[in-house]
């Protein structure tokens, strides 16, 4: 006898997508740079450490304000270490 | 003949930059320069092509935007870019000697002296070591609005397989900009200048351009 109590496809099968981009936690923003908290499906070179930020890992997406073409996909951590660069005096 | 290089640091706004600035005797004019976005005023094509400018009888000033300065790796906002070149440009001036000062710089480097050029600055001319039209792979967005307010001499300089800049778009922005601008092309040149199977060294890459640049500058003063 063949089931009945199938689950509603419509129902299970569409998890909602997680929003693609978000603020930036407030640690993160610089005077003169836009930050960006983003998990995307891309691979990116992080200017901080020279290493892959992997598809689908949240990191942070930097723009210094002016620059739209020096857009850069930072490692969360990468960041936080630039940060402390800037040491205020940005 | 090598021209003694001097070492200086000035105040560029945000903190004290270094800089370089070499005189040959009796200079024709003085060339400010700028680094790309990835490296210093130290990387061996930037230091090659100023020499072999001093060799030209063209007085240089290499000098080094705050970030790079501080270590990081995350371009400036541009208002701190353009403030930095200012000051390098009055360093420049103060040094010149009376002589003709000229901007210019590698790709990033370029655009900022175009920018600050735009916004006032008073350079006799300016000198793009390949300029960054567009992002790679991205010709839609094109950064040329501010060039057109730029009333003196244009030399841009582009490697003809630069990602940076498809050919096509350049040559409408030049056509653009009508007498200004001038453009000499290194054929198989990437953004680098590099052509492949060359295999030259970049001082030596950079040092390769100087009697192009040498040769518009010398026609303007």
């Amino acid at each position: 006898m063949p089931r009945k109590n199938r689950r509603n496809p419509e129902f299970f099968e569409k998890p909602e997508a997680p929003p693609a981009r978000a603020d930036a936690p407030l640690w993160a923003l610089a005077p003169g740079y836009d930050v960006r908290h983003v998990g995307g499906e891309k691979e990116y070179r992080c200017p901080g450490c020279d290493h892959v930020v992997r598809p689908g890992v949240w990191h942070l997406v930097v723009v210094p304000q002016g620059e739209p073409d020096e857009r850069r996909h930072w490692h969360t951590e990468c960041w936080r270490r630039e940060i402390r660069r800037l040491g205020g005096r940005a | 003949m090598t021209v003694p290089e001097e070492r200086l640091a000035f105040d560029s706004g945000k903190g004290q930059v270094s800089a370089a600035f070499a005189r040959p005797p009796e200079p024709v004019a003085t060339l400010v320069v700028s680094h790309g976005a990835g490296s210093g005023m130290d990387h061996p094509f930037l230091v090659g092509f100023t020499r072999a400018m001093n060799e030209q009888a063209i007085a240089t000033l290499r000098f080094n935007f705050p970030y790079m300065e501080a270590g990081r790796r995350s371009t400036d906002p541009q208002p701190v870019a353009v403030a930095a070149w200012r000051a390098a440009f009055e360093a420049a001036v103060a040094r010149a000697g009376g002589g003709q000062v000229f901007a210019g710089g590698k790709s990033y480097g370029g655009r900022m002296a175009s920018v600050a050029v735009a916004e006032g600055m008073p350079a006799a001319g300016l000198v793009f070591l390949g300029y960054p039209l567009h992002p790679p792979g991205k010709p839609e967005r094109v950064r040329d609005e501010h060039l057109y307010a730029i009333e003196v001499p244009m030399l841009f300089l582009h490697g003809t397989l630069d990602p940076f800049a498809d050919p096509r778009l350049l040559k409408r922005v030049i056509d653009r900009l009508g007498t200004r601008a001038t453009l000499l092309e290194v054929t198989g040149g990437d953004h680098s200048f590099n052509v492949r199977g060359a295999k030259k060294e970049p001082r030596e890459v950079g040092a390769s351009l100087a009697p192009l640049v040498a040769s518009f500058i010398r026609e303007l003063v």
